[in-house]
C-alpha cells in the first residue's frame, strides 16, 4: 500500500488543492501543494528499505477475470530509482512555483495539473503491467500537454498541439505493440515478461520492438523524433519545463531500459542502431543548440543532446554502459532542472528569454549566476562536476567495448561534449557577463527570493557532490543497487577509472596556486588596450560585445553545419512539419482535384435543374385555354392507352 | 351506430343553413356554431374507428330503401380514413379561422361555404353509389370555387375562374363516365359494380369511362398534366381554406375517388396501374421542380402538394400493378399501405404548413419569401411548427413523412421498380432543398427592417399549429401495431380486396 500511496497522495492532493483554491486562500492552497509534493518524496524514500529486500509486487484487480490482464504494482530497484528522482524534482519544482508563478491567473488548475503530473509519472514507473503503464503514460501526456498550453498564448497552443499530436501518435504505436505483445505472450505483467524474456526470432517481434521504441522515443526526444521539445519547453512555465526535461522524458528512458535491456533479448545490430541513434541525438541536439538565441529553446536542444548520452549508454548494453546511462539520468535531471530554474529566475526578473536582449546579470543575480555556472560546467562535462563523471563512465564503456564503430561513437560523443561547452560559454557570456550591444532589459529587483533560490542552490550543491564524491555516493548508493536489481554486475573496478576526489583536489590546488601567483605577481600594473587582430583594431560592433545571434556565426557557414541549419530553418528536418505538410498537401489535392470536380458536377446538376425549372415555369403561362388543351391532350392519351 | 352516418353530411349541411338563415350578420355566433359542429364531426369520425372495428362495414339506407333504388351510405375502412382526415383537419382549420378570418368581411358566409364543403366531402367518401358521389362532388367543388375567390380581389377571382372552368370540364367528363358505366352495367351502386368487376368482363365502354374518370378525378387531385389550376387556386384562398384544399379536398374528391373506382369497381388490368405510376412520377418530379423555383410561400406549398400526391399515386400504382400481375400479396399491401399512410401524413403536414404560411402572412403581411427574414425570432411557435412540417414533408426521420416515404420506396424496390424508387428518393431530396429555402429565407437569418413590431399569432391560431406539429411526429406511430390495425389496415384491406 505504501507503494501505491506515491501515486495516490499527489492525485488526491490535486483534487484537494482544487477545492482548497476555491474555498480558502491562495497561500493555503500553494503551501498545501508543496507539502503534498514533499510528503510524496518522503514516502518514496520510505520505500527504499522495503525494496532492498526484493521487489514489491502485488495485484490490485484482475481485469475482466482474464489472467495476465491484471492491474498490478511492481516496484523494483529501477522503479524506485525513477520515482525517487520524480518525487524529488517534483518537490523542488513545486517549491519553486510558489514564487515563480506568483499571482498568475488560474493557479488552482496549475497546481492540480502539476500534482496529477507528478502522480502520473510515479504511476507510470511503478506500474506492474503494460496496461496500467499505458494509462498513467497517457495521463502524464495529457496533464503535461495542458501545462504546456497553460499560459494560453498562440505560440504555447501551437507548441502544445504539436507536442500532443506527436506524443499521442507515439502512444498509439506503443498501444499497438502492447497489444501485439499480449497476443504473443498472453500476459501484460512486466515482471512476468521480464522473467520470460522475448527472443528476437521473427520479423514481427522486430516490428513490435520498433513500434515500442518509436512511441517511447518520441517522448524521450530521440532524433529524429525530437521536434516537439524545442517548441514545448519554452512555451511551458519554467518549473514545468524543468520537470518535463528533468524527469518526464526520463519516464520514456525508463521504459526504453525495461524494453531494450530486460523484456526483449535484443540482437547486436539493435544495440548498434540504438548507439547510432544516441550519437545522432547528441550531435544534432548540440549543433542546433549552438545557434539558438532563445534561452529555453537552447536548453531544450541540450536536453535532446543529453538524452543522446543516455541512449548511447543504453545502446552499449554493458554494465558500464547502463550504469553510465543511469548515472547520467540522475545528473541530467539535476543540472538540466537547475538550468531551467536559473533561466526561470532570469525570466522572472527580466521577463525576457531572448539572449540578445540580456546581459550583465552576474552582478545583479549572483546566486543565479553561480548556480548557472555550476550547471553549465556540469552539463559540458567539465571535471569535477557530475556531468563529467557520468559521461566518463559512458566513454569507458565505449572503450571497453572496443572496435571501430564504438571508437567513432566515442569521438562523436566527446565532440558533442565540446560543442556543449561552447554553447554554454555563449549562454553564460550573453546572459550574465558582457552580452551583446542590443537593447538590454533591466531586471526588476535583484536576486530572486529564497523560495526560488533554495531549489537552485540545493541542485547546484548536488551537482558538485555527485561529481566529487561520484563513486562514494551516487554510484554506490543509487546506481549499483539498480544494476544489481537488473541482474547486471555492480560497478566495481574497471580500467582507467578516474578518482574524482583527487581531480577535485588537484583542481582546487591549481586554482589556489593561480590565486597566489595573481596576488604575488606584478600583474597589478597591467596595461589595457583595445583588442586587435593582425594589427587592426577591431571595429566598434565587436568591441561592444558579441550578441547571441552572432556568437557562432562562423559555424553557421561551415559546410556540413550550414547544410543542416538551412534545412532546419526551412523546417524540413522537422518530422512533424513534414508529416503535417504531407497531410496538408494530400488534403489540398483531394480538395482541388476530387472535391472541386464533385462540386462542379453539383453545380452542373443545379444549372440543369434551374434550366428545367425555368422552362417548366415558362409553359405555366396562366392562360386558361392552354391549360384546357393540356387537359384534353392528357385525356386523349388516356383514352388511347386504355382503349388500345 | 348507423344513424351517425347521415349526420356526417346532415350536421354540417344543417349548421350551414342555420348560420345563413339566422346568423348571417352575427360573426360571433357563426364562430360558435361552426366550431361546435366541426368539433362534433371530428369526435364522431374518431369514434367511428371504434364502431367500425366492432361492427365491420356500416351501411345506412336513406328512407329504408334498398340498394338499386334508395340512397345508401357506406362506411368501410377506406371511407373512415378519409373521414378522419376531413373532419379532424376541418376542425383545426375552423379553430384557426376564428382569428384569421377577422381580416375578411362576411365571416358567417365563409363558415356557410366551409361547412358546405365539408358536407360535400363527407358525402363523397360515405356515399354508396356513383351518382350521389357526383352530387356531393359538385357540392364540395362549387363551395371550393367560392372559397378560392373569397378574398374578392382580382387575382383571386382569376384563380377561382380558372379553377371553376377546369373543374367543370372535369365534372362534365366524370358525369359522362358515370353515364357510360350505367350504360354498360345498368347499375350505379358501388357494391353491384364491384360484383360485376369481380367477374372480370371489361368492355370498351368501361375503359372509356375509366379514361374519363382518370382525367376528371385526376384534375380534382391535380395530377400532372391536369394540375394547372392548383398553383393559382390554392394560394388565393384564405389560409385555412388553402389548408383544407391542399390537405383534404384534393384527396377526398380526387385520390379517394380514383382509388375507390379503380381498385373496387374495375377489374385490375396492367395498363391502369401503369398510368397511375406514370401520373404519380410525373406529378412528383414536375411538382417538386416547380416548387423549387417559387418565391411565394403558399404557391411553393401548392406545387409541393402536387409532388406529394405523386407519391401517393406512385404507391397505389405499384400496389395495383402487383395485384394485376398476381405478385406477392405483402408487396401490394406494403405499397398501398405506404400510399394511404402518406395520404394521411400529407393531410397533417400540408395543413400545418399552409396554416403557418397564413400565420406569417397574418403577422408580416407578405407571402414573398424574399421579403421576410428572421421571422423565427418574433414568432417562435410558428417557426417551430413550420420546421416540424418541413422536416416531415422532406422525409427526415423520425417525422411521419419519413416512414410513409420509406414504405413506398421499399415497396418499389420489392416490386422491382428500382428506377422509380430512385426517383422517389431524389424528389425527397429536392423537397428538402426547397423547404430549406423556406426555412432559410422566411424563418432564419437576421431580422428584417420593419419587422420589429411583428408578433406571434393569437392562441386560437397557435393551437391548431401546435397540434399538427405534434402530429407530424406522432403519426409515425400509425405504422405500428394498435393504431395500424385500427386505422390503416382496414383501409388497405378495402383496396386490396381483389387479391
Amino acid at each position: 500500500m505504501l507503494a501505491l500511496s506515491i501515486v495516490l497522495i499527489p492525485m488526491t492532493a490535486a483534487i484537494v488543492s482544487l477545492v482548497l483554491g476555491k474555498m480558502s486562500s491562495r497561500r493555503v492552497r500553494d503551501y498545501f501543494a508543496v507539502a503534498a509534493a514533499l510528503i510524496t518524496f518522503a514516502v518514496t524514500l520510505l520505500l527504499i528499505p522495503g525494496v532492498r529486500n526484493g521487489p514489491i509486487h502485488f495485484k490490485l484487480w484482475e481485469m475482466f477475470g482474464i489472467s495476465g490482464m491484471a492491474i498490478s504494482v511492481n516496484v523494483d530497484g529501477l522503479s524506485l530509482f525513477m520515482s525517487c528522482l520524480i518525487s524529488f524534482m517534483g518537490f523542488l519544482a513545486a517549491l519553486y512555483s510558489l514564487a515563480y508563478m506568483g499571482k498568475e491567473e488560474n493557479l488552482n488548475f496549475y497546481y492540480f495539473l502539476m500534482l496529477v503530473f507528478i502522480g502520473s509519472m510515479n504511476g507510470a514507473v511503478i506500474a506492474g503491467d503494460l496496461a496500467s503503464f499505458f494509462l498513467f503514460w497517457e495521463i502524464m501526456t495529457i496533464s503535461s500537454f495542458l501545462l504546456v498550453i497553460f499560459n494560453g498564448s498562440l505560440e504555447a497552443r501551437k507548441a502544445g498541439i504539436k507536442y500532443f499530436i506527436m506524443t499521442a501518435s507515439g502512444s498509439l504505436l506503443m498501444l499497438l505493440s502492447i497489444g501485439a505483445l499480449y497476443a504473443a505472450t498472453g500476459t501484460m505483467s512486466i515482471p512476468v515478461l521480464i522473467s520470460q524474456g522475448i527472443g528476437m526470432n521473427s520479423w514481427l517481434i522486430h516490428l513490435v520492438l520498433l513500434l515500442f521504441l518509436i512511441g517511447l522515443g518520441i517522448k524521450a526526444g530521440i532524433v529524429p523524433l525530437h521536434t516537439w521539445l524545442p517548441d514545448a519547453y519554452p512555451a511551458a512555465p519554467s518549473p514545468i519545463s524543468s520537470l518535463m526535461s528533468g524527469v518526464m522524458i526520463k519516464v520514456g528512458i525508463y521504459m526504453i531500459l525495461r524494453v531494450l535491456c530486460q523484456i526483449f533479448s535484443v540482437t547486436v545490430s539493435w544495440n548498434l542502431v540504438v548507439c547510432f541513434l544516441g550519437v545522432l541525438t547528441i550531435l544534432i541536439g548540440v549543433i542546433f543548440a549552438m545557434v539558438q538565441h532563445d534561452a529555453k529553446r537552447l536548453l531544450a536542444f541540450h536536453s535532446i543532446s543529453q538524452i543522446g548520452y543516455i541512449i548511447l549508454g543504453i545502446g552499449i548494453g554493458t554494465t558500464l554502459g547502463i550504469g553510465g546511462a543511469l548515472f547520467h539520468v540522475i545528473n541530467h535531471a539535476f543540472f538540466k532542472g537547475l538550468l531551467f530554474l536559473c533561466i526561470g529566475a532570469v525570466i522572472y526578473r527580466t521577463g525576457e528569454r531572448n539572449l540578445d536582449k540580456l546581459g550583465g546579470l552576474a552582478k545583479v543575480m549572483p546566486i543565479t549566476f553561480v548556480t548557472c555556472l555550476v550547471a553549465s560546467l556540469s552539463i559540458s562535462g567539465v571535471p569535477p562536476f557530475n556531468g563529467f563523471a557520468s559521461k566518463w563512465i559512458i566513454y569507458q564503456a565505449l572503450i571497453e567495448k572496443g572496435g571501430f564503430l564504438h571508437m567513432m561513437f566515442l569521438a562523436a560523443a566527446m565532440f558533442g561534449s565540446a560543442l556543449t561547452l561552447a554553447s554554454f560559454l555563449k549562454l553564460i557570456h550573453t546572459v550574465f557577463l558582457g552580452g551583446g550591444s542590443g537593447a538590454k532589459v533591466h531586471p526588476r529587483g535583484g536576486e530572486v527570493s529564497w523560495m526560488m533560490s533554495l531549489p537552485m542552490v540545493v541542485l547546484a550543491g548536488l551537482c558538485i557532490v555527485l561529481g566529487v564524491f561520484a563513486f562514494q555516493v551516487p554510484l554506490k548508493c543509487f546506481v549499483s543497487p539498480v544494476l544489481l536489481a537488473m541482474n547486471y554486475q555492480p560497478l566495481s573496478t574497471f580500467a582507467g577509472f578516474f578518482n574524482p576526489m583527487l581531480a577535485a583536489g588537484l583542481l582546487i590546488l591549481g586554482l589556489a596556486a593561480g590565486l597566489v601567483i595573481y596576488l604575488l605577481g606584478n600583474l597589478k600594473s597591467a596595461r589595457t588596450d583595445m583588442p586587435y587582430v593582425g594589427g587592426e583594431i577591431l571595429d566598434d560592433e565587436v568591441m561592444s560585445g558579441i550578441t547571441a545571434e552572432h556568437f557562432y556565426d562562423t559555424i553557421k557557414e561551415v559546410e556540413p553545419f550550414a547544410y543542416l541549419y538551412e534545412r532546419e530553418e526551412a523546417g524540413r528536418l522537422d518530422l512533424y512539419q513534414t508529416t503535417m505538410g504531407g497531410v496538408r498537401n494530400t488534403s489540398r489535392f483531394v480538395f482541388e482535384r476530387i472535391e472541386q470536380s464533385v462540386d462542379k458536377l453539383y453545380a452542373g446538376l443545379i444549372r440543369a435543374g434551374e434550366y428545367l425549372v425555368r422552362e417548366l415555369r415558362k409553359i405555366h403561362s396562366g392562360i386558361l385555354p392552354s391549360y384546357i388543351y393540356w387537359v384534353l391532350v392528357g385525356l386523349v392519351i388516356l383514352v388511347f392507352l386504355l382503349m388500345r | 351506430m348507423n344513424v351517425l352516418l347521415p349526420l356526417f353530411i346532415g350536421a354540417p349541411l344543417g349548421c350551414g343553413f342555420v348560420i345563413y338563415l339566422a346568423f348571417r350578420n352575427r360573426d360571433d355566433k357563426a364562430d360558435w356554431i361552426a366550431n361546435v359542429c366541426m368539433m362534433y364531426l371530428a369526435a364522431a369520425s374518431l369514434w367511428s374507428i371504434k364502431s367500425l372495428s366492432a361492427y365491420g362495414v356500416l351501411t345506412y339506407r336513406m328512407g329504408g330503401y334498398a340498394a338499386p333504388v334508395g340512397i345508401n351510405l357506406v362506411l368501410d375502412g377506406f371511407s373512415l380514413l378519409l373521414l378522419i382526415i376531413i373532419n379532424v383537419a376541418g376542425f383545426l382549420a375552423a379553430i384557426y379561422s376564428v382569428n384569421y378570418m377577422e381580416r375578411f368581411t362576411a365571416k358567417a358566409k365563409y363558415y356557410v361555404m366551409f361547412l358546405l364543403m365539408v358536407a360535400g366531402m363527407n358525402g363523397v367518401v360515405l356515399t354508396g353509389d356513383l351518382f350521389n358521389l357526383y352530387v356531393f362532388l359538385e357540392i364540395a367543388s362549387i363551395s371550393s370555387y367560392v372559397l378560392v375567390g373569397f378574398g374578392c380581389e382580382r387575382e383571386q377571382f382569376e384563380a377561382s375562374f380558372k379553377y371553376m372552368v377546369l373543374g367543370i370540364v372535369a365534372s362534365a367528363f366524370i358525369l359522362v363516365g358515370i353515364s357510360l358505366m350505367y350504360a354498360a352495367t345498368g347499375v350505379l351502386s358501388m357494391v353491384h359494380l364491384s360484383d360485376i368487376a369481380a367477374q372480370g368482363n371489361v368492355s370498351g365502354c368501361f375503359m372509356l369511362a375509366g379514361a374519363f374518370f382518370l382525367m376528371g378525378f385526376g384534375l380534382k387531385a391535380a395530377l400532372v398534366p391536369f394540375h394547372a389550376w392548383l398553383p393559382d387556386a390554392h394560394p388565393s384562398a384564405p389560409a385555412p381554406i388553402s389548408a383544407m384544399l391542399s390537405g383534404v379536398l384534393i384527396k377526398a374528391i380526387g385520390i379517394y375517388c380514383i382509388l375507390r373506382i379503380f381498385f373496387n369497381m374495375f377489374a385490375m388490368t396492367p395498363m391502369v396501374p401503369f398510368i397511375f405510376m406514370m401520373l404519380g412520377t410525373a406529378s412528383m418530379v414536375v411538382g417538386a421542380l416547380l416548387a423549387t423555383g417559387q418565391w411565394d410561400y403558399k404557391r411553393l406549398l401548392a406545387y409541393s402538394s402536387i409532388s406529394q400526391m405523386g407519391y401517393v399515386m406512385l404507391g397505389a400504382g405499384v400496389g395495383a400493378r402487383v395485384i394485376a400481375s398476381g405478385g406477392p400479396a405483402h408487396v401490394a399491401t406494403l405499397a398501398v399501405l405506404g400510399a394511404l399512410f402518406h395520404l394521411i401524413n400529407h393531410a397533417g403536414f400540408k395543413s400545418l404548413l399552409f396554416l403557418t404560411s397564413g400565420a406569417v402572412e397574418f403577422s408580416t403581411g407578405t407571402r414573398d419569401l424574399r421579403k421576410m427574414e428572421g421571422v423565427s425570432q418574433r414568432m417562435p411557435v410558428t417557426a417551430a411548427a413550420a420546421t416540424a412540417g418541413s422536416l416531415a414533408i422532406s422525409g427526415v426521420p423520425p417525422f411521419s413523412g419519413f416512414w410513409s416515404k420509406l414504405f413506398i420506396v421499399v415497396a418499389c424496390l420489392q416490386a422491382g421498380y428500382n428506377f422509380l424508387a430512385f426517383i422517389a428518393i431524389g424528389v425527397s431530396i429536392v423537397t428538402l432543398a426547397y423547404f430549406l429555402k423556406v426555412q432559410k429565407y422566411a424563418f432564419f437569418g437576421g431580422r428584417k427592417e420593419g419587422f420589429e413590431k411583428i408578433k406571434e399569432v393569437p392562441g386560437l391560431m397557435c393551437f391548431p399549429m401546435i397540434v399538427l406539429a405534434v402530429m407530424c411526429l406522432a403519426m409515425g406511430l400509425l405504422a405500428v401495431s394498435p393504431l395500424r390495425e385500427a386505422i390503416l389496415e382496414p383501409a388497405v384491406k378495402v383496396l386490396t380486396k381483389q387479391m
